[in-house]
């Protein structure tokens, strides 16, 4: 039996032009994927046994889910605002002031390609998907 | 430009205020976002049309 676990429940989902102007679309967020990463470089040269890596350029990328609202600085009017531009993305996934234990993962300049403004089936809740591509990583582990 | 705060997104900002770029460190895609985003309005300034000069001419 694990010692501790997560129960998914993020305490903010942040979105906007920059870190200074950002809606909280975590009323109406369904789910979040922030998947840090850096390409790999092969390094294996001659003489190997075995294929070897270095980082290279990081590679950033995050998916999240959103139920679909044309309401005011709901989802539509958040999200349809960003689309084609280098964008602010912020979670925190747990209720507490920012420490070691409850990070505060940021992504800053991430690239917002497309935003379906209708996502419509009969006898369904409206939702969303967004994905931003790149950008630079950051945590805030102090308040 | 000058916008008003609709909405509060921020602590350190109040419903009702104007701001413009520069303010709170918000540069003008902020605001751009924040208008598209319903936070903000665009403040009209409505210009004063000068008064008609009445005709002075006299009639022979």
């Amino acid at each position: 039996m694990p010692t501790t676990t997560y129960f998914a429940n993020p305490d903010t989902v942040k979105i906007g032009a920059s870190a200074l102007s950002t809606v909280d679309l975590k009323d109406q967020c369904r789910s979040v994927v922030f998947t840090r990463s850096r390409e790999p470089l092969e390094s294996t040269a001659f003489g190997s046994t075995d294929r070897t890596y270095t980082g290279g350029l990081t590679n950033h990328s995050v998916t999240a889910t959103f139920l679909m609202s044309y309401a005011a600085t709901e989802t539509y009017a958040t999200l349809n605002a960003l689309v084609g531009t280098q964008v602010y993305f912020e979670c925190a996934p747990v209720a507490a002031a920012p420490s070691a234990t409850a990070p505060v993962i940021k992504l800053t300049g991430g690239y917002f390609e497309s935003f379906d403004v209708i996502n419509a089936e009969l006898g369904t809740l409206s939702e969303v998907q967004i994905t931003l591509t790149g950008g630079t990583y950051s945590e805030q582990t102090a308040p | 430009m000058t916008y008003k705060v609709v909405k509060q997104w921020r602590p350190d900002v109040q419903p009702g205020e104007t701001v413009a770029a520069g303010d709170h460190g918000l540069a003008q895609a902020d605001l751009d976002f924040l208008v598209a985003a319903g936070l903000l309005q665009t403040v009209t300034t409505t210009q004063h049309q000068p008064a008609k000069l009445k005709n002075t001419k006299r009639k022979d």
